[in-house]
């Protein structure tokens, strides 16, 4: 306890490393009462090094005066405290709930989003409660952000809730970040939902064409990669449908793919505005090789200067596994200097 | 055969700088994505999307962004390693702090060379200071290496080494500054003498203390191996033992941003460098 006080005395040193160090020792301490000491320097604390210091050891103290010091952070002004106590309260994960339960039930709606942003990072134990309330909330933050929150967790219960939420009338913001939860939490009757709702990707405002892109991607059938290729000339979305094919492609090994696509892929391709989307687009001309000008645009590519656009195409020459594909390869071997482009054409796994 | 759209990428490369400090571009989506698929496998994924919620929400102690982080990272060590970035230290920063110095009247240069394994980094750091500051025999300059392997220092101590750690010395330092027997290169002991060898473990707390009044610190590629706690811990160390003015040097690609918040981000050249200001 001696040592205790010694350490909280120098909290208010005027050497910066002093008062570090007794943050730390008080941390390491792991005592109750080294917690309101801490939360009321780091009020005063000038030095961002030790304010920094001052949450590493309330992280450290065990007590569960530390989520109460947290929570009442959580209304500061300053957000590297708001911030910082989020992290706090997420680390101490199940042992928050029922601090977090009380402080849902307050009317201050910051506070309760707050929580939500806590819940994230929780898991689903002892948590829907707090979540069912929120996703009924009078703030449409509140709302938007356990949407969020429930789509990054995986909280699969809450599938048909958030389906409900969806309709014409509701807000452009929720009908977004729905969408965006239901490609994570979703399955394929999702997507019929949806469509119920508020029409298909054609019918859809613009700025929700991406997050319903998403949710075909992630949950969509075969058959629904039709309604992706309607999208490729569209302003804007070409990450969005490129992503969509890309994802549809994991899922169906074999998909299919429309025709009228080989030209804005190879658009992509040579635009070359993303080496990431010029490398999807031409992993996806991979199967339209049996269009001839597809064929020879894609042997092209293998003397690109761009490296992810030659990975590609050797990639998806080597995939099509025919004798005119193997010998384009071929042609090119003897000429590529670079290992990681060898490496991929030759179908070796990394090292 | 999997593919990262790059929704995935951002999402990874996002918390991989989030949790590592380590910065992809997305030239580099192709490397991340065989080293994410190599993962994949390890855990009988099909869909990227299952690995992306695994490292982003499903991985609280760490354990599989460590996984990722042992393929992305190499541990091949060598002289001159990183070259631009010594560059920046070289051309910038130490004439920089050299110049203060002098103002000050004092004579005198720590710098501390953290993880140092087998010896490449603090010999190339002495080799830059003689170099850059032919002067520094006229100084008190001193290259702290620490490090917590007892078998690496010793053999750091002895100063031998073999073609590949020498491998991109320019040739003219190499003339200089070693001595070769057949395949083997000695450091030569002008530049051996300024460097001193310590143990020291970076997560022993009260150690690191004694860490003080250091213009320079060098911390490449050695704190990715370590959790968030103690990655917090050591760059909060680090700039205690930093006098103001100094810098912090990590490996290129990684970032004291998302670590701590006290350092400032300074440009030099084409390089961003952190110093304790």
């Amino acid at each position: 306890m001696i040592e205790l006080r010694e350490c909280v005395d120098k909290l208010t040193s005027a050497d910066e490393a002093d008062r570090m160090y007794a943050a730390e020792d008080i941390g390491y301490a792991n005592q109750a009462a080294g917690v309101e000491p801490l939360l009321a320097r780091l009020l005063e604390e000038p030095s961002r090094a030790v304010r920094e210091a001052i949450f590493g050891a309330l992280r450290q103290i065990e007590h569960d005066k530390v989520i109460e010091g947290a929570l009442k952070l959580l209304d500061s002004d300053d957000s590297f405290l708001r911030n910082q106590a989020v992290e706090i309260l997420r680390a101490r994960g199940a042992r928050a709930i029922p601090y977090l339960d009380r402080a849902f039930r307050e009317e201050n709606s910051d506070r309760r989003k707050f929580v939500i942003d806590v819940l994230g990072r929780l898991g689903d134990s002892g948590t829907s409660e707090i979540y069912a309330r929120a996703l009924k909330d009078t703030d449409l933050n509140v709302v938007i952000t356990a949407v969020e929150s429930l789509g990054n967790t995986r909280q699969t219960k809450f599938r048909a809730t958030v389906e409900e939420l969806i309709s014409a009338g509701s807000h452009p913001m929720l009908i977004c970040a729905s969408l965006e939860a239901l490609a994570q939490i979703g399955d394929a009757s999702s997507i019929d939902a949806v469509r119920a709702r508020v029409g298909p990707a054609g019918e859809l405002p613009g700025y929700l064409r991406p997050a319903y892109l998403k949710l075909l991607g992630a949950k969509g059938r075969q058959e629904d990669v039709a309604e992706v290729a309607e999208m490729i000339g569209r302003d804007g979305l070409e990450a969005s449908v490129l992503n969509a094919f890309t994802a549809l492609r994991n899922r169906y090994g074999n998909l299919k793919l429309p025709d009228g696509l080989s030209r804005p892929l190879r658009d992509v391709v040579s635009r070359k505005n993303s080496p990431l989307l010029a490398y999807q687009a031409v992993r996806l001309l991979g199967g339209l090789l049996h269009e001839p000008a597809v064929f020879d645009f894609v042997e092209r590519c293998l003397e690109d200067p761009e490296k992810s656009i030659r990975i590609g195409a050797g990639q998806s020459l080597r995939e099509a596994g025919s004798e005119e594909a193997d010998a384009a390869l071929r042609r090119r071997l003897g000429s590529e200097t670079d290992e990681d482009v060898l490496q991929a054409w030759r179908g070796k796994s990394a090292e | 055969m999997m593919e990262l759209s790059t929704d995935h990428f951002n999402k990874l490369s996002q918390q991989i700088y989030v949790r590592l400090g380590l910065q992809f571009e997305e030239k580099k989506s192709y490397f991340l994505q065989k080293r994410v698929e190599k993962r994949m496998d390890v855990l009988g994924f099909q869909d990227p999307q299952e690995y992306v919620f695994l490292l982003c929400y499903a991985d609280p102690e760490g354990t599989e962004m460590q996984a990722l982080a042992n393929l992305i990272t190499t541990n091949e060590t060598y002289m001159f390693r990183e070259f631009e970035q010594l560059e920046a230290f070289a051309n910038c920063c130490l004439p920089e702090v050299l110049s203060a110095k002098q103002t000050r009247g004092e004579q005198k240069i720590r710098i501390w060379s953290a993880g140092c394994s087998s010896g490449e980094e603090p010999y190339t750091l002495a080799i830059i200071l003689q170099e850059v500051f032919p002067q520094s025999q006229y100084w008190d300059c001193e290259i702290v290496a620490t490090d917590i392997d007892q078998n690496v220092l010793a053999q750091a101590a002895d100063a031998h080494y073999w073609w590949r750690s020498v491998r991109e010395v320019p040739p003219p330092y190499l003339e200089k500054h070693f001595i070769q027997e057949g395949e083997r290169y000695t450091v030569r002991p002008n530049i051996a003498s300024m460097v001193r060898f310590q143990h020291l473990n970076l997560y022993d707390r009260m150690a690191m203390r004694a860490m003080r009044n250091f213009d320079f610190i060098f911390c490449r590629n050695v704190l990715i191996y370590f959790d968030d706690a103690s990655r917090k811990s050591a760059v909060d160390h680090f700039y205690n033992s930093l006098n103001r003015g100094g810098y912090l040097f990590l490996g290129h690609s990684e970032s004291v941003g998302r670590i701590s918040s006290a350092f400032k981000l300074r440009r030099m050249d084409a390089h961003l460098v952190y110093v304790k200001e």
